[in-house]
């Protein structure tokens, strides 16, 4: 068997027979399975593995579990894997596990970063804040690299996680957070009563305290702790609604009763054994009815001179190493503490055959029995006494203990001892962090001197160490308790639950006596004791930041850090809080304690982001013809959720065809020959009742009372504001019913309102809306031809736009399919939009594609759609306007009825909506008919820019080449815009000199019906 | 553009492309139903139940979130004026042309949606395990019986879910979800299902996207 010098025979609940390896900072060393990292790590001998945040100075292992601050390390091989700021205390023990030290360079033995220690005075308290303070330059000079280059915690992982993680969601009556003592006997009672339980646990086994104190002796109805346990698992694992989750984190306590957890599924496994099909981590989303917290305590270091070296650990942390895992932290320990917690660690290590050093207490009076059993031990006390200072580079090696005088001063004399562990305990503060969270209000028990649960706020309850009680038969029958009320409160009543009876009950931590900080011989200015030990704060830090004024604990925290470590100052805010309350010289009550937030302890992104990442983030809405649009060269755009086909690059090509080509030849074809566009995304809503036409009326600024059946109507719709929110065309399919069309974008928003105005505004409108845009896939066929094509689609139709007039539509068939015509137009060319039931869409479409190529038919997108359109003048909500934007200020007041009322029209004669000098939409046609717009450049009144601020005008919202105009166009949103038809003006050109360019109307094909177009020279025109 | 050679009409569900697909045995299935006639009624009950009833030769749901079936006729409720009727695909026009003269003087809308949704089957013992993934409908056997039915969010698409049948810890479920969402919303149940077996599917992805403003040539 390799060789583990601080393992001892018979301790602990590891898997002696099996011997696994893994490496530390490249080494390798042997461990059990059953061990966590820190305790095969100690089991070697092995106490320095990390550094700190700022002074990177050595640490060691705190705690011994989530609670640490300091032991943290990198786990993880492969940068795609890569686990930073684990603790070592929580990471379970695999074979071929590799762990790194993180936060030095070159190495964790010499580690440049430790300069910053001999500069500690340089950087007091507030330090980041003050370097703003500098002189002019200072920060972007000299403060901001270096703080960037010196800050972080660990490298995170490279893109590319092979793994999959995942969310689940949960409902349930009762759920038990923590499976010690108190969480086991909530979680049974609970159960018992046939409720829906949850019950995590943070750790890979239940039992929490009940297998971290010497099994010997202690008894569950006559039956060892382990057995106890077992037994309880096992009848849990029996109950169908009762969910065990071990290596699980309640991290967050929400609204509502909603709690996330954090199971951690296969991360205690070697790469080659995790299971395949199941997540590396999952994440469950749990709404409870009851909860009942049963998270135990954390115990508090102390604070004084040196505190902080490798060795130095909490009296609870070497009692779990040594009975949980079979590790002896340290083989002639010291013991350093303010109650009898320090004491029974001292005499369990001894009976494991610790030499003890000492144990020093800084109380003068100690409980008889324990002196009894100390001076039976042969330990030496130094009662009265305290620590003020330690040696000991990479583990402690000696402390110095000097007398406490009455005055609470330090006296002469004292003495050097040497030791290799030092066991400190501040005593015990219930973890109520999760009630916190929960909004629950904090009560200050002078008693442990910590606050635990006072008020709840949501519907909880705590338990067992969590709520103060520390003794285990109270422990113990206050679970039962929780978990029968949590239960009843959820509608499950249940009997009575017997409650163990316990033997070998442990004496508590007695009195408990608090020196925020410990007195020293030491000048102030040369004392370093630690209170947050991992970003590095010191009771002097705390003490200047008191000084200057952050003496609030929510300030303080902030200017100092403290707590604001991954830790989130788990065992260390405790100690700040008094250490203020000291220094302010007020009771702890008074000073109250900072904001506990989620998460509990850091949970990864990836498990936050479940299965809902790469491909599977968010749903692309895609037509029936989305294939076909593939295959034929479509690049696409988002819209919406959409995707649409923007435009169709031709391969066939040499080299192919740019973007910019497919889009001129598009717009061309559509205009001169046939195009289709794949108009299926168009919002669609269908609207029935008597009270139909009035509906309408209101929902739109036009009149509708006169629509025959048979016929479309273009509408605006405007929001409360009065500023153009949507539009579309709807028809008239009945006189009681209408089809109405949205934009893509607007459609689910549009449907939402008008219900909600039906619901809430309207309820006396006997109207009935129901969404069908994905009921029809839509083919808009446009161009001269278009007329012969849809003779040739339809059966027996006769679509001459003569007799089948604009805004019109008829019902049809497709080879005997039934479809929709709608004569309605977007382009300005005569236009046919085929609606056919979605299912028929793909063949549609090809049906369209082939039929039409003998009249050399372009399918086109999204983009030759838009160019199309501003051809003749059209708007796009959304491009052309942006939510400031009236139908006055479009210049379409033909469309706003003079009388009725329509939602917004109150709006629309406010002093600023009606002014006359407001933005309105203009055509735009550059002097230089080949120059194009960048759409968003400014119109000026004049060619040069004065200095700024510079008056502009107003922005082009649209800009396009126009092969059909053989120029550049442009629509625009200028002040008075309407009143400048024929004014030249200046656009603006990136960084360039402006252009001069021509106010115009914003239909440009009639313009140049009209003749009104300037026509440029014929080798300019494009294509 | 290439000619393709275009037959008769040819119906295709969003799914056309997916096999139906399953775990391990006893665990959980997939496959999109075949094509029905759907129908979203808007009525008030009190007004023209018993027209309804006359017409359609189904009640509708006598409480929320409930179901009622007869024979390969279904209403589910979707809302207290709003429900889903479904029927096979050859009753449909039958079914809409009843329920027009039924309901002729009474306020109603009767929208044919066949097309609009399409139904996907998630079946077996860990269908509703399965489907917590993606939802946080409580879907407990003791809160979601059978002939319930509920809309929500299954992943980011909206789908209405309907417990349609439970013998024996085996559930039979439907989702009646959005043409353009069913893809995403299969793969996203495949991903659900993979704890059990259910093979990989992997998501139609990688169009070719261009976002960014171009007004002129390449350079």
């Amino acid at each position: 068997m390799a060789k583990q010098p601080y393992r001892v025979a018979k301790r602990g609940l590891i898997q002696r027979s099996r011997v696994i390896r893994f490496t530390f900072d490249g080494r390798s060393y042997p461990g059990h399975p059953g061990d966590t990292l820190a305790s095969a790590l100690l089991a070697n001998g092995h106490h320095m593995l990390a550094r700190s945040f700022k002074y990177h100075r050595p640490r060691g292992i705190l705690a011994a579990g989530s609670e640490d601050p300091v032991g943290l390390v990198t786990i993880g091989a492969e940068a795609t894997r890569r686990d930073p700021n684990t603790r070592a205390a929580e990471q379970e023990l695999y074979e071929g596990l590799v762990a790194n030290a993180q936060n030095c360079w070159p190495s964790l033995a010499t580690d440049f970063g430790a300069v910053n220690d001999a500069f500690a005075r340089f950087m007091p308290a507030g330090f980041y804040y003050k370097t703003f303070k500098g002189p002019p330059g200072t920060w972007t000079g000299i403060f901001e690299p270096i703080i960037r280059a010196a800050a972080g915690m660990g490298r995170a992982p490279e893109p590319g996680d092979p793994d999959r993680y995942e969310a689940v969601n949960r409902h349930c009556d009762v759920l038990v957070v923590g499976g010690g003592p108190a969480g086991l006997m909530a979680a049974l009672a609970a159960g018992r009563s046939g409720a829906r339980v949850i019950f995590c646990e943070e750790t890979a086994r239940l039992g929490g305290s009940a297998l971290a104190r010497d099994p010997e002796g202690l008894r569950f109805d006559g039956t060892p702790p382990a057995q106890w346990v077992a037994d309880t698992e096992k009848e849990l694992a029996a109950m169908e609604e009762v969910t065990v989750l071990p290596r699980t984190c309640a991290f967050g306590y929400y609204a509502n009763n909603f709690v996330g957890l954090w199971e951690k599924v296969s991360d205690h496994l070697p790469e080659e054994k995790r299971l395949r099909h199941l997540p590396r981590q999952r994440l469950w989303r749990v709404r409870a009815r009851q909860v009942v917290l049963a998270t135990g305590a954390l115990e508090r270091p102390l604070v004084f001179h040196e505190n902080d070296r490798p060795g130095i650990m909490l009296s609870g942390a070497v009692r779990t190493f040594l009975h949980r895992y079979g590790v002896m932290a340290g083989k002639r320990p010291a013991v350093f503490t303010n109650n009898d917690s320090g004491w029974v660690a001292a005499f369990d290590l001894a009976r494991a055959g610790a030499e003890i050093a000492a144990i020093v207490d800084i109380r003068r009076e100690m409980a008889p029995e324990h002196l009894a059993e100390a001076a039976r031990l042969g330990i030496p006390i130094h009662a009265s006494s305290t620590l003020v200072g330690t040696e000991g580079r990479r583990r402690i090696r000696q402390i110095e203990v000097r007398p406490l005088r009455e005055d609470g001063t330090v006296g002469e004399g004292g003495s050097k001892i040497a030791c290799d562990l030092l066991a400190v305990s501040g005593g015990w503060a219930p973890n109520v962090a999760l009630f916190s969270q929960s909004r629950g209000k904090l009560r200050w028990d002078a008693d442990i001197a910590a606050f635990k649960p006072g008020l709840s706020w949501q519907r909880e309850r705590s338990a067992g160490a969590a709520n103060g009680t520390f003794a285990l038969p109270d422990v113990l029958a206050e679970g039962a308790r929780a978990g029968v009320e949590a239960a009843a409160a959820a509608g499950f009543a249940s009997g009575d639950v017997a409650v163990p009876e316990v033997e070998g009950v442990e004496p508590g931590q007695g009195r408990i006596e608090v020196m925020a900080e410990l007195p020293s011989h030491l000048p102030a200015h040369r004392r370093r004791a630690f209170i947050d030990l991992q970003d590095d704060v010191t009771a002097k830090d705390l003490r200047l930041a008191v000084q200057e004024g952050y003496s609030a604990v929510e300030h303080a925290k902030r200017y100092t850090t403290t707590g604001m470590g991954t830790d989130q100052g788990k065992v260390v805010n405790l100690n700040a809080f008094a250490f203020l309350a000291a220094e302010r010289c007020e009771e702890p009550v008074r000073i109250g304690t900072t904001t506990f937030r989620q998460p509990y302890k850091p949970v990864t992104i990836a498990a936050l982001a479940g299965q809902h990442i790469g491909p599977h983030f968010a749903p692309r809405r895609m037509t029936p013809m989305h294939a076909w649009h593939r295959r034929h060269g479509a690049v696409f755009e988002p819209v919406g959720d959409w995707l649409r086909p923007r435009a169709y690059l031709r391969a066939d090509e040499q080299d192919g065809e740019d973007f910019y080509a497919a889009v001129q030849r598009e717009a061309r074809t559509a205009r001169t020959a046939c195009g289709v566009l794949d108009a299926s995304t168009l919002g669609k809503i269908d609207v029935k009742g008597p009270d139909a036409r009035e509906f309408l009326g209101r929902v739109y600024t036009n009149a509708w009372s006169k629509l025959a059946p048979g016929m479309c109507r273009y509408g605006l719709m405007l929001g409360e504001d009065g500023m153009v929110m949507d539009d579309g065309v709807t028809a008239c399919l009945a006189d009681d019913h209408f089809h109405m069309t949205t934009t893509t974008g607007g459609a689910a928003r549009v449907l939402a309102k008008l219900e909600d105005y039906l619901q809430t505004e309207w309820p006396e409108l006997k109207v009935f809306l129901t969404s069908v845009t994905e009921e029809w896939a839509v083919a808009s066929i446009c161009g001269p031809k278009s007329p012969a094509l849809l003779a040739e689609l339809l059966d027996d139709f006769d679509p001459d736009p003569e007799r089948f007039k604009f805004m019109a539509w008829r019902n049809a068939t497709m080879s005997g399919i039934p479809v929709r015509v709608f004569r309605i137009s977007f382009t300005g060319e005569i236009s046919y939009e085929i609606n056919i039931p979605a299912t028929y869409g793909r063949w549609m479409w090809r049906t369209v594609l082939e039929k039409g190529g003998k009249y050399g038919i372009t399918p086109y997108g999204t983009e030759a759609m838009h160019l199309l359109r501003a051809e003749k003048g059209f708007i796009i909500v959304g491009q052309d306007t942006d939510g400031t934007v009236t139908p006055h200020d479009l210049r379409m007041d033909w469309i706003v009825k003079k009388n009725g009322d329509f939602i917004g029209k109150r709006s629309l004669s406010r002093s600023d909506t009606a002014r006359p000098d407001r933005r309105q939409l203009v055509g735009i046609l550059t002097e230089d008919p080949e120059l194009v717009l960048e759409e968003g450049a400014h119109i000026l009144q004049r060619r040069n820019e004065p200095e700024p601020p510079v008056p502009m005008l107003g922005h082009v919202t649209s800009s396009y080449y126009s092969p059909n105009l053989g120029r550049s166009i442009a629509l625009a949103l200028v002040e008075s815009g309407g009143r400048r038809i024929g004014e030249r003006l200046f656009a603006t050109k990136g960084g360039l000199p402006t252009v001069p360019v021509r106010v115009t109307e914003t239909d440009f094909l009639t313009l140049k019906a009209k003749g009104q177009l300037p026509q440029p020279p014929r080798e300019a025109l494009h294509g | 553009m290439a000619e393709e050679r275009v037959g008769p009409p040819e119906r295709r569900l969003p799914l056309f492309r997916r096999q139906a697909i399953e775990g391990a045995p006893g665990t959980i299935k997939l496959a999109e139903l075949p094509f029905a006639a759907k129908f979203v009624l808007r009525l008030d009950p009190a007004a023209g139940e018993a027209a309804f009833r006359q017409a359609a030769g189904l009640d509708l749901p006598a409480a929320p979130l409930m179901s009622v079936v007869n024979g390969e006729r279904a209403v589910l409720w979707l809302g207290p004026d709003e429900f889903l009727v479904v029927a096979p695909e050859a009753e449909a026009g039958e079914l809409a042309e009843a329920l027009a003269a039924g309901l002729a003087d009474t306020h109603h809308q009767f929208t044919e949606v066949s097309n609009y949704y399409t139904a996907i089957l998630v079946e077996g013992p860990k269908a509703r395990q399965a489907l917590m993934k993606l939802t946080t409908l409580d879907l407990h056997p003791r809160a979601f019986k059978p002939g319930m039915v509920a809309g929500s969010n299954f992943g980011h698409a909206q789908a209405y879910l309907w417990l349609e049948h439970e013998e024996e810890g085996a559930a039979r479920l439907r989702l009646y979800v959005r043409w353009s969402m069913a893809e995403y919303l299969w793969c996203a149940l495949a991903e659900a299902g993979r704890e059990w077996g259910v093979p990989e599917q992997e998501p139609v992805a990688g169009e070719p996207m261009l976002t960014e403003s171009v007004t002129s040539r390449k350079a």
